[in-house]
């Protein structure tokens, strides 16, 4: 009996609890129909215009870079590898590169990846940049 | 007050091997006297510095490094070879086969379809996408597959 006290309060606690939380969260989202979603579907806004866009010049242009976060060591790898054979094909002098690659590998071999990352990101826009 | 003390430490005990169960295990590859054999195949950086012979095959950058002086190296296939000022000899474009042998050498490819044989001791890394194992008098004691992280593992 001197347990069961205890044990009923515990429970109507998380009960109670339970309702609280039920009550506080958000309700769940309906499945829209099929033909409400075709009719919420945003359609591109076409903005009509009499100026003459001004074209910025292409030195001030960003250069695109490559999304190194979203890729695997191989990618990077296999990127720098495609690149150093162009860049070598069209006579360029890819030694720069070469040199951050293989400081990547010796790091590889220190095993720090990350520094090892950071040496390859650095030969492949040494060779993405000429 | 005697079970209650036996019922902890039963408690502690459980969670003890539970928790030693299904922690992340780490394939490290046992440290021992060496002279196993590796064997590795992928795409990505495989490099082995130590004691021995290693073969290794595949197309991209290879480097050698002959740590004591002793090397024996024999390099087929084709590539451009330079000798750069801090020891290493690299191959770019390299497509074809190294053999090398010595009591203190790094050898390592950077690429795609490389394919590894090394006999000694030493450390390897292994990083990109393939499976490597070591065997050692007749029986594999280490495989695993290469990674993502620069883990440096030694020949057991």
């Amino acid at each position: 009996m001197r347990r069961l006290i205890p044990t009923l309060f515990l429970l109507l606690t998380l009960t109670a609890c339970a309702r609280l939380k039920r009550r506080a969260s958000p309700p769940a989202p309906t499945v829209p129909s099929p033909q409400a979603a075709a009719e919420r579907t945003p359609t591109p806004a076409i903005v009509a215009s009499t100026e003459t866009p001004s074209q910025p010049p292409a030195s001030t242009a960003p250069v695109p870079t490559p999304d190194f976060a979203s890729m695997t060591f191989a990618e990077k790898n296999e990127l720098f590898l495609q690149l150093l054979a162009e860049r070598q094909a069209a006579g360029m002098d890819t030694s720069a590169a070469e040199e951050a690659y293989t400081r990547s590998m010796e790091a590889s071999f220190s095993g720090d990846a990350s520094q090892a990352d950071r040496y390859l990101e650095e030969a492949i826009l040494l060779l993405w940049n000429p | 007050m005697k079970h209650k003390t036996f019922f902890l430490f039963s408690v502690v005990l459980v969670m003890t091997l539970l928790g030693a169960a299904l922690a992340p295990q780490t394939v490290y590859a046992r440290s021992g006297g060496g002279n196993g054999t590796l064997t590795a195949s992928g795409d990505g950086l495989a490099g082995i510095r130590g004691n021995g012979t290693v073969t290794v095959s595949g197309n991209g950058i290879l480097w050698i490094k002959d740590h004591a002086g002793d090397a024996s190296i024999q390099v087929s296939g084709s590539g451009v070879r330079r000798e750069l000022p801090n020891g290493w000899i690299r191959y770019t474009g390299f497509q074809g086969q190294a053999v090398v042998s010595g009591s203190a050498v790094t050898v390592a490819l950077s690429g795609y379809s490389i394919e590894l044989q090394a006999s000694g001791s030493g450390k390897f890394v292994l990083r990109g996408n393939g499976t490597y194992s070591v065997e050692k008098d007749g029986e594999i004691v280490v495989s695993g597959v290469w990674t993502e992280e620069a883990q440096v593992l030694n020949i057991p």
